[in-house]
């Protein structure tokens, strides 16, 4: 359906990479690194629309937000707003082009100029653009404090004798003084309670009827997203694992990254059952994201090798013992706690079958696991690991094991209409998948 | 005898505005082994109510009444000595921000086992042992590697599990938790959530859990103390407070939170914010919000009491402070809690307070400041 429009904001391959860390001699050895905060990324906004961008820290979500504005100036891409490209707008072009689209921040308290009363915040706006003064530039903002819920008596006062949610409203109203076309709100409830974050929520979707306007909400919380999104958005790691309309989206077929994150979500409801997926370890430095589909390192559904018999929860140990042997050198990484030690002889001093045995219970594994030839590439690893030969150890897990999406970065296949996830089990080779509904 | 019980607490703080009270007559109990959530939004008093419980309010705050009974014994008569000794070895706390519990000059394990060594007598080894099997215990991999980290390798998820190993690590019988997860991301918060779950009934501690999360309370506890501008409104089992709601301010926060799989247009709103403690609304302090209130409530403070019977209720029993309850209101409270679901099977509960001023674009504020003030914090 938005397909027949044209989009009034438009991104391409937008890529923000940030120097990491090292100090000058390091730069100048060539040493420093590169955090990869947003790689690549397209999307569009069509008229009228709220599209939601979810993702848990280090994503990127905040750097996509303010990269599309060029609050900082991204590495590579485009960003077209009517057709006309920002990120080759000259800083005068930029600064008028701001009039249309406008940013809201989390934290109303620090975005907002302490000096200032609340009628010159709203106002400020108004002046740098030359839109009004004078009477009609009162006018303005009495209108528009009442437009957001609070009244011109508001004006004369300064924003710390103002709750967290009329702060929001005072910078909500700032970014209406100059009729903007598209807000970016960037976690705009994340710091309200409860009850006032619904009426913010409220608030913004009144405003979109009232003027027309378009949204990008940015926010970590995926019921909030829900609710006020048309489409959605699911980055990780800096990309989109996968986008599509709310419903689409919020229901199967899944990113398995997007199911674990909304399986996750505590259900207001003590009778509510659902099934938690838990996600092996962290997310990955965006300094180093993994190669091929950068989820691969935690995702439940990874792909199995050809013609392996395992069962999946096996496949996923084996593939987490594979990356915790990649930098051990100490058997203690490799092992499960004891339950009692009985004196201070660590695992080095076990038996072959009971540094397996540890091994075993430290990936959840069983004895045997459920393919033969995994089984005798397991034991052989435990074998070396045995001998304290840890790259022999790696190099007989290595082979034996390797997924597909470790090799192959998924692009977005559609799903359906406008609905695109970046995973391999929706591509071609795998025509088979059970997730594809 | 249970585990914990506060009688009729009251605690202010002198500030430059004047006497705050910040939590007023709170009684509750908890039993060995619970879990009980305490729930309200900034301002509430949930926060201060954890910290008397250790004697811990700040310079600012006195406890002005009431009684603190921990396995019978009076907390608030004890030296600071015995306190102290309660403090470390059987009441634990966990705060929100995991960063201030660490010490950044000491590798987390030895922050750990100096615990251990102090509070329980161990030895060198013993202690290092102890800490390894709880940092497992909590979910951190490769405990023996990283016992000899900093504070600042650690992720933010994973301090929070090494601040859980430091409260768990003297087998406390109560543990304090005030918004643990809060500053985490969802798939961790699950896990850390599940972690405590479990660990609580395997070391049968007791846990307090303090938080604005509806969600998170309805996952782990058992019975729940909603409080409202340092009092408490409604106090009921978890199932209870989720399918029944008695307090209209319980059934205003469980309409606002928008929900997975329920796309309804606009959310419920409870208009304007939590007034500012140094003036409190007279009469019941929810009444410039309420939906129901009447010239009643601006003028008789609810009790606790029996929704059903309107007599007064014990410090453990299901109560809601409320006019409607005692027979003070000429109308009724007027709200339907409906069960859908985020999918067949599952239940949320929706109510619907009567919109006071119908329909057209509510803007959902009260555009009054001045009854307002600065509400959140
Ligand atoms: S491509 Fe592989 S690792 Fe990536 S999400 Fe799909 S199944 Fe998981
Ligand atoms: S006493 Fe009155 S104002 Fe207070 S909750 Fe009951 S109906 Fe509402």
């Amino acid at each position: 359906m938005s397909d027949t429009r044209e989009p009034i904001l438009e991104v391409e391959g937008l890529t923000k990479y940030y120097e990491s860390g090292g100090g000058v001699v390091d730069t100048l050895l060539g040493r420093s690194q590169e955090v990869k905060a947003v790689d690549g990324v397209d999307l569009e906004l069509y008229p009228g629309e709220t599209l939601g961008i979810v993702g848990e820290s280090g994503c990127g979500k905040t750097t996509l937000a303010q990269a599309l504005l060029r609050l900082i100036e991204p590495t590579a891409g485009t960003v077209r707003y009517r057709g006309e490209d920002l990120t080759a707008a000259s800083d005068d072009r930029l600064r008028s082009l701001r009039k249309d689209i406008q940013y809201i921040f989390q934290d109303p308290f620090s975005s907002l100029n302490p000096r200032l009363t609340v009628g010159d915040i709203v106002g400020e706006p108004l002046d740098i653009h030359g839109i009004a003064a004078g009477e009609a530039r009162t006018r303005r903002i009495d209108d528009l404090l009442e437009t957001v819920g609070l009244s011109q008596r508001h004006a004369h006062r300064y924003p710390h004798e103002f709750s967290g949610g009329q702060r929001q409203r005072i910078g909500i109203a700032r970014a209406l003084a100059v009729d903007p076309e598209v807000i970016v709100c960037d976690e705009p409830v994340s710091a309200l309670d409860v009850s006032v974050q619904a009426q913010i929520l409220n608030l913004l979707e009144d405003l979109q009827d009232e003027f027309g306007l378009s949204y990008i909400v940015i926010a970590h919380d995926l019921s909030v997203v829900e609710h006020i999104a048309d489409r959605v958005g699911v980055l990780y790691l800096g990309e989109f694992a996968e986008m599509g309309a709310t419903g689409d989206v919020f229901g199967p077929p899944h990113h398995p990254y997007a199911e674990a994150l909304l399986s996750a979500i505590p259900e207001p409801d003590p009778g509510w059952e659902g099934d938690r997926i838990f996600l092996s370890g962290e997310v990955p430095s965006p300094l180093d994201p993994p190669d091929g589909c950068r989820f691969h390192t935690r995702c439940p559904k990874v792909i199995q090798p050809e013609g392996s018999s395992l069962s999946q929860s096996e496949w996923r140990s084996l593939l987490d013992l594979k990356q915790r042997l990649r930098d051990a050198d100490a058997l203690e990484s490799v092992t499960a706690v004891a339950e009692s030690d009985g004196g201070a002889a660590g695992p080095a001093h076990l038996s072959r079958s009971a540094l397996g045995e540890r091994v075993r219970e430290e990936f959840d594994l069983p004895s045997p696991v459920s393919d033969d030839e995994a089984e005798s590439a397991l034991s052989e690893s435990i074998d070396r690991l045995h001998d304290g030969d840890f790259d022999a150890a790696r190099a007989a897990i290595d082979d034996a094991f390797e997924s597909p999406c470790e090799r192959t970065d998924p692009p977005l296949y559609a799903v359906g209409d406008g609905h695109r996830i970046a995973c391999l089990l929706y591509g071609e080779d795998y025509p088979d998948a059970p997730e594809r509904a | 005898m249970a585990l914990l019980e506060v009688d009729d607490l009251t605690v202010n703080y002198y500030t430059e505005e004047g006497v705050v009270t910040a939590v007023e007559d709170l009684s509750f109990r908890i039993d060995r082994g619970e879990k009980f959530g305490v729930v309200g939004e900034s301002g509430a008093g949930k926060s201060v109510t954890a910290l008397s419980l250790l004697r811990l309010v700040e310079r600012s705050g006195r406890i002005e009444s009431g009684e603190i009974r921990f396995k019978g014994e009076d907390l608030l008569s004890m030296s600071e000595s015995a306190v102290r000794d309660v403090r470390g070895n059987e009441i634990a706390m966990i705060f929100q921000d995991a960063q201030t519990a660490l010490n950044p000059v000491y590798t987390v394990g030895e922050q750990i086992a100096e615990t251990i060594r102090h509070h329980l007598d161990y030895g060198d080894a013993a202690a290092r042992e102890r800490t390894v099997r709880l940092l497992d215990d909590v979910g951190i991999p490769e405990p023996e590697a990283r016992y000899d980290d900093y504070p600042h390798e650690f992720s933010g998820g994973m301090q929070q599990r090494a601040v859980i190993a430091m409260a768990l690590s003297c087998d406390p019988d109560l543990l304090i938790a005030d918004e643990p997860t809060t500053a985490l991301d969802v798939t961790i918060e699950a896990k850390i959530l599940d972690r405590l779950d479990r660990l609580a009934a395997e070391y049968d501690t007791a846990i307090q859990l303090i938080t604005h999360d509806l969600g998170v309370i309805a996952e782990v506890c058992d019975r729940v103390l909603v409080m409202y501008a340092g009092r408490a409104v409604e106090r009921a089992s978890v199932e209870e407070l989720y399918y029944d709601p008695k307090h209209p301010y319980t059934v205003g926060l469980m309409s606002a939170i928008p929900r997975i799989g329920d796309r309804q247009d606009r959310l419920q709103t409870i208009p304007g914010t939590m007034p500012d403690l140094v003036e409190v609304p007279s009469g019941c302090s929810f009444h410039p919000r309420c939906p129901f209130a009447e010239e009643a409530c601006t003028r008789t403070r609810p009790q606790l009491v029996d929704p059903a019977t309107g007599e007064r209720a014990g410090p453990d029993e299901r109560s809601a402070a409320c006019l409607a309850y005692t027979g003070d209101l000429d109308g009724e409270l007027d709200y339907e809690v409906e069960v859908r679901g985020r999918d067949a099977g599952a239940a949320t509960a929706e109510s619907e307070p009567p919109e006071p001023d119908g329909g057209g674009v509510d803007r959902g504020a009260d555009p009054d400041a001045d009854s307002e003030g600065k509400a959140d914090e």
